[in-house]
């Protein structure tokens, strides 16, 4: 197919951008076709960029021809009652090794409390045959401060926070390695001391390619 | 009797004997030339008569030879040459004809329940498979016929046997009448079967500007008609809408044929606006269809994107008014379609088309729809014009995945076969299989577990990247673009699944193309001359996707190493395709390369023969088809421009190859080119193999070591052109014994004629061979220079029988010694037993159908000492109908002694009522093919030491 690029990402809505640029020595792309009758590329990436608040930030304006069939993309922004979870990104084209983080941030202080993020299993397999990894998945993540620790174990990504105050936060970074195109579900839930104070799903896509 | 019926019988056969050469003397009606071209094929010798003389009249089968196509009927009628007063003809249909197919329960033909009649008193009528033509008070001259519509009858032999009777008279003796369905011959020979006369290929061998306009165009590709070379289309992405350019002349000027934007949408009665794209690709059929595939995206109004396909009729070069729009399974964007057609009579699908291609939602489905254009065996093309009549989207592979690149092909048998791009961290090649005559291929079910096909580069442990910006091609479309072709020819190679890709060459380079998603630019890794470089490739294997979990160097052949031929030592050469020559059986691969550049930047386009060989594939010469350089090296890197495309295609037919590619050459813009590539095709014709004692063997017809043996080999050239300047040498696996000892020369060999080798090809076995297996060997030829390998059906190689133990050696005649006295002798120490027995068991596959006294031939020998041997034959009949279960009988066993170092044949007898299911099975084309009978044989020696060994022979007519 002529160039078409998923619109839902940043890197993309950039690559549209060249596409358009093409179009001097090109025929016309269908990423040009998209242009006339879909003024609305940019809006899903602002979209994403919304303030948060509400798990629904990511509402965006209706679909346009190009974003008919890409659908929406999931919640970036998730809140946890002291702070909230943070994709970098919810939809992601699959199969060019993009970078996926999410971070923690707390709103308020917190003496004790724990956000565990269960990964899908196949982002923590190996191709067989072949061996790859399907992500790149480090063991630990960044923090703030010395009150925040990020560490993985198996599937289990854990944000611990002791004795920690407003605007403290952790993230964790992991890269596609070919993670398979598809819709993956990562269930997290938020405890401050004892207590489970919030549970939830944050939903990440790796949207199939096109050309 | 009447006196006068014998000269009368006499003139109506001699009336038909002179029509039968009068048709066949008009070279230009395509079903006689073509009835001529399948007979030849089929090697019947014992032709069907078309009048049988009956007591009072003549019954007459016409015609008793025809073209297993469907849409022909058979006339059985009786005339009288005499008054009757009362008699009738019963006549037996086959079972097949009255019967339906297992498959789809299609009829195979349609008989009426009553026929015609001529005069008083005659009558025609059916029950069942029994016909019955009647007489009752009729005078001579009176008739009764019966129509039969063959609408799908397999290719095969029929026997009808009939009886006549007829009151007062003594019953009379029944006969057999005959009728044989052969299966067409799809290219016809050459000169034959076209409307037009044939161009100059030499003349047209060079590069042609098929679209020839001022617009951009790119990933092209081609579909040639079969058994019409000269009419071909030529599909690429255009700046404007969606076009083809067709041909039926095999050459310029093309007529641009646009696909039509409004759509015949499945399960509606409006049209449907639809919103043309782009993503060509093509199917044709023998009839002269043209198929024209590419994709329409969501038009904003509810019209969802989908996979497209518009129809040429025969000899036309425009498109119907609607286009179909295919069915969806959901909203999603539907991407990359391609196509084929099964244009096997032998197939349980013949006339399916099938379309595939990437089902996107969130992951992606690889999915694909059919279409019958042959429902009940007649051609209506036109059935497919309509959306619904297309089936619902199946999904081949079992989940969502990241998946791109299907492609489809079928084989002899209707075998579906597809493969595509898996471009998560499984990072493959991958394919799967679904055979119609078992698995209903338009439901999930019917597909199994993909299987892999080759494994790609890793360098750096990621997989091979989705966008791979290159100096030669900067947007970031080169990959690896998977592609499968089976082999449905007659040829040797009947059966055997192609499929080539592209790949990187591991450690060609220090850095590896890429596009960085998360870079503001888009552009994270430019195109570098210091990038890994692409390589092509191709496997087969016989019936079966070829390839396995090995990287692609390890399971296939690149078509083209880097440096050969004076090219430049890392270049990329990418985007393979490959057709095969379903006449000849050749295959031939084209691909993009930059061998001629330094830099890499500019291309040409190279074409060249594949040929399987026993330990990979023997590449024909390499054909630069492109007369100039092609140069996208200055479009915009990485973001996907249109540059050459996604793929490129090739198609062949008559043995002439037909690549296709995009060329931007200097000064000009983006152009679809095809260049018909001609040449000499030489295969293995018949052969005669000499072990004489002067040919320095045994003369027992057998190779075995220490033999020298002569070779009479002749070649055909199913080529275009005239092979010239043509000599071979025989050619034998490492570690076989055989050296060749002498050449040939040939003289040269026009195309479609056969040549026998000027002087004998000699060969000598060497002492301590390998012995008593087939031994696949093939002839090295050169043709004008050029290099092409020939394989040669197997030859049978035994082993000699040992060598007699030598005499016990003569004690001279001496006085004899005192006596000793006696002394105590330790007991000889225990001879080693002997646990072992060597024996042979040989025999010829195929044979002959057996008769009463002909059965099922085996070579039985025990070289070092007497054996006997216990002999038991199993044979299997497959079922005649799809979905039937083969069925297995013993054969009589027996027990053979054989004497040290002798040969002894032994022949397994098969009773009266195996052998007419043998036959009966011979003449169904479902079965034919597996009538097999394995011989199981045990040898025991004196000590009790057994050695068991099996073979499979292969019952054929």
């Amino acid at each position: 197919m002529i160039a078409r690029r998923v619109v839902a990402c940043a890197g993309c809505a950039a690559l549209a951008a060249g596409a358009q640029a093409t179009a001097a020595a090109a025929p016309p792309t269908h990423a040009q076709a998209t242009a006339a009758v879909a003024p609305a590329v940019g809006a899903q990436a602002t979209a994403a960029m919304a303030p948060s608040g509400a798990q629904t930030t990511a509402a965006v304006a209706p679909p346009t021809h190009a974003q008919a069939t890409a659908a929406v993309a999931p919640p970036t922004r998730y809140a946890l009652g002291a702070g909230e979870l943070r994709l970098s990104d919810s939809r992601l084209p699959a199969g060019s090794r993009a970078r996926l983080s999410f971070t923690v941030r707390l709103h308020r202080a917190v003496r004790s409390g724990r956000l565990t993020l269960t990964l899908p299993r196949r982002w923590t397999q190996r191709a067989s045959p072949g061996g790859l990894a399907f992500a790149r998945l480090p063991a630990r993540g960044r923090a703030s401060s010395s009150r925040t620790r990020v560490t993985r174990d198996g599937r289990v990504v854990r944000f611990t926070f002791t004795a920690a105050r407003a605007r403290d936060s952790g993230s964790f970074a992991m890269r596609d390695n070919g993670i398979p195109a598809g819709s993956y579900r990562l269930a997290f839930s938020w405890r401050e001391g004892a207590t489970v104070r919030r549970r939830g799903t944050a939903r990440v896509v790796f949207a199939a390619r096109r050309r | 009797m009447d006196p006068t019926r014998p000269l009368a019988t006499l003139l109506a056969i001699a009336a038909v004997a002179a029509l039968a050469p009068a048709a066949g003397a008009r070279p230009r009606e395509e079903g006689v030339t073509r009835l001529e071209q399948a007979r030849e094929e089929s090697a019947v010798r014992d032709r069907p008569r078309s009048v049988h003389e009956l007591p009072a009249g003549l019954l007459r089968v016409s015609p008793s030879e025809l073209l297993a196509t469907g849409g022909q009927e058979v006339e059985l009628s009786v005339t009288l040459d005499r008054a009757v007063a009362d008699g009738t003809l019963e006549l037996t249909l086959p079972e097949r004809w009255v019967g339906r197919s297992g498959v789809s329960d299609l009829l195979y033909a349609r008989v009426p329940a009553t026929g015609r009649a001529a005069g008083a008193g005659a009558r025609a009528s059916r029950s069942g498979r029994s016909v019955r033509f009647a007489f009752a008070g009729a005078a001579a001259g009176a008739s009764a016929s019966l129509k039969v519509s063959d609408v799908g009858i397999p290719a095969g032999d029929y026997e009808l046997p009939y009886r006549w009777r007829e009151a007062g008279r003594a019953r009379s003796s029944p006969g057999t009448a005959r009728v044989i369905f052969y299966a067409p011959v799809r290219e016809p020979a050459e000169g034959e079967g076209e409307a037009e006369p044939e161009p100059d290929w030499l003349a047209l061998t060079r590069d042609v500007n098929a679209t020839n306009d001022t617009g951009e165009e790119s990933e092209t590709f081609v579909s040639v008609v079969p058994g019409n070379r000269l009419r071909y289309l030529v599909g690429a992405n255009t700046a404007t809408g969606f076009n083809a350019w067709i041909t039926n002349t095999g050459d310029a000027p093309f007529a641009k044929a646009a696909v039509s934007a409004t759509f015949d949408a499945p399960d509606e009665g409006a049209s449907e606006p639809g919103r043309l794209c782009c993503d060509p690709t093509a199917a044709a059929d023998a009839a002269g269809n043209l198929w024209y595939g590419g994709l329409s995206f969501d038009n904003g109004d509810g019209s969802p994107s989908r996979a497209i396909v518009a129809r040429a009729a025969p000899g036309a070069t425009t498109f119907g008014a609607l286009t179909t729009g295919l069915r969806t399974r959901t909203g999603g964007d539907q991407d990359k379609p391609m196509m084929t057609i099964d244009n096997s009579p032998t197939s349980p699908a013949y006339g399916r088309l099938y379309v595939i291609w990437d089902e996107i939602v969130a992951g992606v489905n690889i999915v694909m729809t059919q279409c019958d254009t042959r429902p009940g065996g007649v051609l209506n093309a036109a059935r497919c014009d309509n959306a619904d009549n297309w089936t619902t989207p199946v999904s081949v592979t079992p989940a969502q995945g990241g998946y791109i690149y299907a492609d489809v092909a079928t084989g002899p048998d209707g075998k579906v076969y597809v493969v595509w791009w898996d471009y998560s961290a499984l990072n493959a090649i991958r394919g799967d299989v679904c055979d119609p005559a078992g698995q209903n291929c338009a439901s999930a079910g019917g597909w199994g577990t993909p299987q892999t096909i080759a494994t790609l580069d890793d360098t750096g442990s990621e997989p091979l990247p989705f966008a791979c910006p290159i100096v030669a091609q900067p947007g970031g479309r080169a990959s690896t673009s998977p592609q499968v072709d089976v082999d449905r020819s007659p040829g040797p190679n009947r059966g055997r699944v192609y499929v080539t890709w592209s790949d990187l060459r591991t450690a060609s380079g220090a850095t590896r193309c890429g596009i960085d998603p998360n870079s503001e630019s888009g552009d994270g890794m430019p195109p570098l001359p210091t990038h890994l470089t692409w390589d092509s490739f191709v496997a087969s294997a016989a019936g079966a996707l070829p390839g396995g979990p090995g990287r692609s160097p390890t399971v296939a052949t690149p078509l083209l190493t880097d440096g050969e031929g004076g090219g430049q030592a890392n270049s990329d050469d990418w985007f393979s395709w490959l057709a095969v020559d379903q006449g000849t059986g050749q295959a031939w691969a084209d691909f993009y390369s930059t061998r001629d550049d330094a830099t890499r930047r500019t291309t040409h386009f190279y074409v060249r023969a594949v040929t399987p060989t026993a330990d990979g594939h023997a590449l024909g010469p390499l054909h630069r088809v492109s007369t100039a350089p092609t140069n996208y090296s200055a479009f915009q890197c990485c973001r996907f421009g249109n540059d050459y495309g996604d793929y490129t295609g090739i198609d062949a037919a008559q043995g002439v190859a037909l690549p296709v590619w995009s060329d931007r050459r200097p000064l000009a813009d983006g152009e679809a080119y095809v260049a018909p590539v001609t040449t000499a095709i030489v295969v293995a014709a018949a052969r005669t193999i000499d072990d004489s004692p002067a040919a320095g063997g045994n003369g027992d017809g057998v190779l075995e070591p220490g033999e020298s043996f002569r070779l009479d080999q002749s070649l055909r050239n199913v080529g275009s052109i005239a092979a010239t300047g043509v000599s071979a040498t025989l050619s034998a696996p490492a570690g076989s014994g055989v050296t060749p000892t002498a050449g040939s020369a040939y003289p040269d060999i026009a195309s479609a004629a056969t040549q026998g080798n000027a002087t004998p090809l000699t060969a000598r076995m060497a002492a301590g061979a390998p012995c008593g297996a087939a031994l696949p060997l093939s002839l090295l030829v050169r043709i004008a220079g050029e290099p092409a390998v020939v394989p040669l059906a197997p030859i049978q190689t035994a082993c000699p029988p040992p060598p007699a133990p030598p005499p016990p050696p003569v004690a001279p005649p001496v006085a004899p010694p005192p006596p000793e006295p006696p002394a105590p002798v330790a007991p000889p120490p225990p001879a080693p037993r002997d646990t072992t027995i060597v024996f042979a068991l040989a025999a010829s596959s195929p044979q002959k159908p057996p008769t009463a006294r002909r059965g099922i031939v085996v070579t039985l020998s025990c070289p070092y000492e007497s054996c006997r041997v216990a002999i038991k034959g199993t044979l299997t009949i497959p079922a005649s109908t799809r979905g039937g279960a083969a069925k297995r009988y013993k054969l009589p066993g027996s027990t053979v002694s054989v004497p040290k170092a002798s040969r002894k044949k032994h022949t397994l007898r098969v009773s009266s009522t195996l052998r007419r299911r043998i036959a009966r099975a011979l003449r169904s084309a479902r079965s034919r093919s597996g009538v097999k009978v394995l011989v199981t044989a045990t040898a025991r020696d004196v000590a009790g030491n057994r050695s068991t060994k099996k073979k499979t022979i292969r019952v054929r007519r």
